[in-house]
């Protein structure tokens, strides 16, 4: 191996993202195997630029098994409301809209609390929830548009008008990734305190 | 009954068996990797790895890390009682699930 591949470093900003994502006492290993990895094996057989995108999918992969179930179950509670909304319209919407800012809050402030928790960081914790929103945000856009094709018919259509319109549909799972992270960087806090508690208590 | 293992989880252990004493993540990695024959994600490796730990099935300790990897600490692994009769057990459920299946089943299949 060549000296050239023995000082090389994988992209700065995924290597710092890395360290938020995995447990903070794992922060070391976990980075020192991946470099490790990336400077013996990757590099060396497949050139920089490739080495490189590889680091960044591994980042990903570590990004995507922190918020996954989150985002899964914040995507399946947005689309449910979609296909009331869509299929069985209310006269009032304020029921709903109550019911699913609360459930959004909730969702954002968990991924938050526990993501702080489980990495001990309270930096781990605001970023688990901001994924979280964009991971739910892609889903749902995906499922609205197939739920779109299926059924576009003048009553359905009529009922996405009333309820919002297509903005909604499509913009408003991205905007509300502001707000969600603002929620989640509060219980991210709270996340962190109450690991530094835990470790006061066992002193 | 104790906690039942995926194939993923078998790999890593028998992994960590193989190695011994040079049980770190990313030789844990390699074996894995190779017994398999596919790419696995480090992410997949990690995540299992930290499972079995809170399992009490391995115990994990840091050690100074070498200048390849930065400097930075390597995570070694060691299996323990618990996690050694899991594999056992494992070993045990698989042979009861082939008892009695004779080979020219499957060669006359294949």
């Amino acid at each position: 191996m060549s000296n050239a591949h023995h000082d090389a470093t994988p992209p700065a900003w995924a290597e710092g993202l890395l360290r938020f994502v995995v447990r903070r006492d794992h922060r070391d290993s976990i980075s020192g195997d991946l470099l490790e990895e990336y400077r013996e094996r990757i590099l060396p057989s497949r050139g920089a630029a490739s080495a490189d995108r590889w680091y960044v999918r591994q980042m990903v992969g570590y990004l995507w098994r922190a918020t996954w179930v989150w985002a899964v179950v914040f995507a399946a509670a947005a689309l449910l409301r979609d296909a009331l909304d869509r299929f069985d319209p209310p006269q009032s919407y304020y029921l709903r809209s109550l019911v699913t800012t609360w459930v959004a809050i909730a969702l954002f402030a968990s991924a938050g609390f526990f993501g702080a928790r489980r990495t001990r960081s309270f930096v781990g914790g605001v970023l688990a929830g901001c994924v979280m929103g964009l991971i739910a945000a892609v889903i749902t856009v995906t499922a609205s548009t197939v739920m779109l094709a299926i059924a576009h018919d003048p009553a359905t259509m009529d009922a996405i008008a009333s309820g919002g319109g297509l903005d909604e549909t499509f913009i408003l799972p991205f905007v509300i990734v502001v707000p969600g992270t603002v929620f989640a960087t509060i219980a991210a806090a709270f996340g962190r305190l109450s690991t530094l508690g835990w470790r006061l208590d066992s002193i | 009954m104790a906690d039942t293992l995926g194939t993923f989880e078998q790999a890593v252990l028998l992994a960590i068996l193989r190695l011994g004493d040079d049980a770190y993540g990313r030789a844990i990695m390699t074996d894995v990797r190779e017994r398999l024959d596919r790419e696995v994600a480090a992410g997949a490796v990690h995540a299992t790895l930290e499972r079995l730990e809170q399992k009490r099935l391995v115990h994990s300790k840091l050690e100074a890390g070498t200048p390849i990897r930065g400097g930075r600490a390597r995570r070694y692994y060691r299996l323990q009682p618990a996690g050694a009769r899991a594999l056992e057990n494992a070993r045990h459920a698989v042979n009861a699930l082939w008892r009695g299946i004779p080979r020219r089943l499957l060669e006359g299949m294949s």
